[in-house]
């Protein structure tokens, strides 16, 4: 391979293949915003403050603006609109709606897109405390709600997660077991 | 924002990132996260001709640890090294990583990355500097190892050649019945850039606190380690007159300048403040 200032890129984005020739100096967020129309990953800052732009990039949350599209390529991205069904809010946007942990809804995407991610974790095994559901969340700026109630619905999503998830392995080794 | 244009090389081997390091050293830069890298691009405070992107070399995924060190290689994110159960031995390492940025720079951001960027109030700088280590540096000339302390040679500059990537860093494990901690002063709280990054660590031998390591960095002055007068002046009990007096000590000889953040003055009263509460909480450890 030799330098170029075009690049070939090949991704999955929200499960689609995508292929696309991109400037070497394109970021991420975007790409997915004006090539793919996927608009819903925000722009705030622009460099990697904010956390509106945040998109799962292997299953980790990322900043679309501090990512070159050239550096995506081959990886596997999810942002906003592959979290939820088109025209369904997902259950982490239903309890952020609940606790009213929205106002103008620029940094939304950026939370949810957190949440997710701290939701994957607690799938893996993990039990965040109430102090690193903060830490977690502090990756992104809110600059209407005030916080309080993006905490609370993150505590809660945690929180039920725990209980599905313990309820499952609870039902699952014991017909196991029975068998 | 976007940066200015520059042409994108993904090496896929060591060999192949150094070639392009030397064929134009000045005008190329390495690009690992990017989570430094690309605001200083975005901001257009630096215009490089081309970055290799170093992320598609698997060699440079190495992280191993050993009975004396935690070898971390270049293309490691901070995330992956915080969630290494290893690193656990590692004290001031493991208390300052979960603190380095948010968790989304820390998942591309990486370790190797940031004592590249040698910003002097980076908390991997200081806890290199307290635990001890070398940097393993390597070019088309070959392998260079820099030992930890003569690393960081001023603010935003490190002994890595123009043409040199930073292969790996060695921390040094802290010998059996060491304790250390990490503290960090920032301003908008959390995941910000520190104003003054501080380590402390010592061997508590018996009612005695030994081998004591002080380590600061902050805008102005690089991270570095407490001369050898101050801290041998420390061992013992670790009391409040030798605590006050190396704080003083260590404040008076460091080079701190003002930014929009804080004013040099403010910063080396910070360190006497932050290395007396830090030295306090080692002798709460000496039975």
């Amino acid at each position: 391979m030799s330098r170029t200032d075009k690049v070939s890129i090949a991704m999955r984005v929200n499960g689609r293949p995508i292929r696309a020739d991109v400037p070497a100096r394109m970021t991420l967020a975007d790409f997915l915003r004006e090539r793919l129309g996927l608009t819903g990953t925000h722009i705030g800052c622009g460099e990697g403050l904010c956390g509106t732009c945040n998109v799962l990039l292997e299953s980790r949350s990322a900043r679309a603006c501090l990512t070159l599209a050239a550096q995506a390529d081959g990886t596997d991205i999810i942002t906003i609109e592959g979290l939820s069904l088109p025209g369904q809010p997902s259950p982490v946007q239903d309890c952020l709606v609940r606790h009213h942990a929205l106002q103008c809804g620029f940094c939304t995407p950026g939370f949810v897109v957190l949440i997710a991610e701290l939701l994957a974790e607690v799938d893996a095994g993990k039990r965040p405390t109430a102090e690193q559901i903060c830490e977690h969340l502090n990756s992104s700026v809110c600059r209407c709600t005030g916080y309080a109630p993006i905490i609370a619905a993150a505590q809660e999503l945690v929180a039920d997660r725990i209980v599905a998830k313990a309820n499952r392995d609870n039902a699952t080794p014991r017909t196991e077991a029975a068998r | 924002m976007h940066p200015a244009p520059f042409e994108y090389l993904a090496a896929t081997t060591v060999a192949e990132a150094c070639a392009e390091l030397a064929r134009d050293p000045e005008g190329t830069s390495v690009l690992a996260g990017g989570q430094s890298l690309i605001p200083r691009l975005v901001r257009r405070l630096e215009r490089p001709r081309c970055l290799v992107d170093i992320t598609k070399i698997a060699e440079l995924y190495e992280l191993g640890c050993t009975a004396d060190t935690l070898s971390v290689s270049a293309g490691v994110t901070q995330r992956t090294i915080e969630l290494y159960p290893p690193t656990s031995g590692f004290g001031v390492l493991a208390q300052a990583l979960p603190g380095v940025g948010k968790v989304t720079t820390r998942n591309r951001g990486t370790v190797c990355g940031s004592l590249a960027n040698a910003d002097p109030g980076a908390e991997l700088g200081v806890c290199l500097q307290v635990l001890g280590g070398e940097v393993i540096a390597i070019s088309t000339h070959g392998l260079r190892r820099i030992a930890a302390h003569d690393f960081f040679r001023a603010p935003r500059c490190s002994a890595l050649e123009a043409d040199e990537l930073l292969h790996t860093v060695r921390f040094n494990r802290p010998p059996a019945g060491t304790t250390g901690y990490f503290e960090k002063v920032t301003v908008r709280g959390a995941g910000d850039t520190p104003v003054l990054s501080a380590a402390v660590m010592a061997r508590i031998a018996g009612d005695r606190a030994t081998e004591v390591r002080i380590g600061v960095g902050g805008e102005g002055q690089s991270p570095v380690l407490a001369p050898a007068a101050i801290t041998e002046a420390l061992a013992g009990s670790l009391d409040d007159a030798a605590i006050d007096q190396a704080g003083r000590l260590l404040a008076a000889q460091l080079e701190f300048t003002g930014d929009s953040r804080a004013c040099a003055d403010h910063r080396r009263r910070l360190v006497t403040g932050v290395v007396g509460r830090l030295l306090r909480r080692l002798r709460a450890d000496v039975p």
